[in-house]
């Protein structure tokens, strides 16, 4: 795995005139594969985006059985429409507009109607600014703020580099090349730093991932470490 | 390509670069275990910008399994069953909601939908008559 690296860095500093690929080209690289059948393709753009999409519609709908529903209910017609998505936004943006909708069409069949604009004034490009939502039951809102505060403590006991590195890509939104800037630092060593925050993080966070997520993390701090 | 969680991690940033990104995809859609990887990347990525959510391999694969059974026409079934309440036959209600446009990122709302499909149906039922 070393030695993958290693070519990769080196790689990216023989073709420094070499562009960096984009999120949209990231994404847009599974779209392609979606398009020719690969579910597998699907798959991961569902694991990269569900919980952002969760975070849109949790945010107009209290009960969690129904926000999974919902959640569900955008892919599915995420899935449908994708042969129409002709790229002019981000995927991200795309999805949420089939989130906002799933979600109006929700409160319509219920008869009961939500601000568009509320709804819409939300997009922050690939970003979604969650907050805690006022009509929350007292026990989920102390579970919420249990969770952030350990997140929060989680973050705090990285070491000064990773910390800051963490907090310029995953809260303020740089790049990896204005975080090496920032830190001055190569690029290489920002990507190693946030892989490896987050790594411990995850560690920190083990009782809120989930079983499968649990035995996840510790299968790759195991296979990290043996590299 | 081997497995390597710190590339799986850079894809997830959309940072990695043109020479390598195309290697890692094509591990990542062969690789479970790196899939999987991915997956509670991006929950503690949302996690640290403010968002901790749960259950994320459950949900993935729900969602995973209901595009594999084919249940994709089932999201209209609330509307169905509406339509079908006051009366619609169900065959022109198929056939007007296979018609409805899957527009770029413009899921009509329902009453919308609606208005659609009325004028679709009139002109059906004109053109029988």
């Amino acid at each position: 795995m070393g030695s993958v690296l290693m070519e990769e860095r080196h790689a990216g500093e023989v073709s420094g005139e070499e562009k960096k690929a984009t999120v949209k080209n990231h994404d847009q690289i599974l779209i392609d594969r979606v398009l020719t059948g690969d579910q597998k393709a699907f798959e991961l753009l569902v694991r990269q985006y569900q919980g952002k999409v969760s975070a849109v519609v949790s945010r107009y709908v209290d009960d969690p059985d129904k926000v999974r529903d919902l959640v569900q209910e955008t892919w599915i017609k995420a899935y449908r429409a994708l042969p129409g998505f002709r790229g002019e936004s981000t995927f991200f943006t795309w999805l949420y507009r089939i989130a906002t909708n799933v979600t109006k069409n929700h409160w319509l069949a219920a008869g009961k109607t939500i601000s568009i604009s509320e709804l819409e004034e939300d997009i922050e490009g690939e970003y979604v600014l969650p907050q805690l939502q006022d009509h929350e039951t007292p026990e989920r809102q102390l579970l919420r703020k249990e969770m952030m505060e350990n997140v929060q403590a989680a973050i705090d006991s990285l070491v000064p580099s990773m910390k800051k590195a963490i907090l310029l890509r995953d809260v303020q939104g740089l790049s990896y090349e204005e975080i090496a800037e920032v830190l001055d630092c190569p690029v290489g060593t920002v990507r190693s730093r946030i892989f490896r925050g987050r790594q411990e993080i995850a560690n920190r966070m083990r009782s809120y991932l989930g079983e499968r997520g649990r035995s996840r993390v510790s299968g790759n701090v195991s296979s990290v470490v043996s590299a | 390509m081997a497995c390597n969680p710190e590339l799986v991690s850079a894809f997830l940033d959309g940072e990695l670069e043109t020479v390598i990104l195309h290697p890692v995809v094509a591990h990542l859609l062969k690789c479970d275990h790196c899939c999987q990887t991915m997956g509670w990347l991006a929950q503690v990525k949302d996690g640290i910008g403010g968002y901790l959510w749960q259950d994320g391999e459950d949900m993935t694969q729900s969602i995973m399994g209901a595009i594999r059974n084919e249940k994709v026409y089932s999201v209209h079934a609330g509307l169905f069953d509406r339509l079908r309440r006051f009366g619609v036959p169900a065959v022109m209600i198929a056939t007007a909601l296979s018609a409805l446009p899957n527009g770029e990122g413009v899921e009509p709302a329902v009453e919308q939908v609606e208005i659609s499909f009325i004028s679709h149906v009139a002109g059906l039922s004109g053109g029988e008559e």
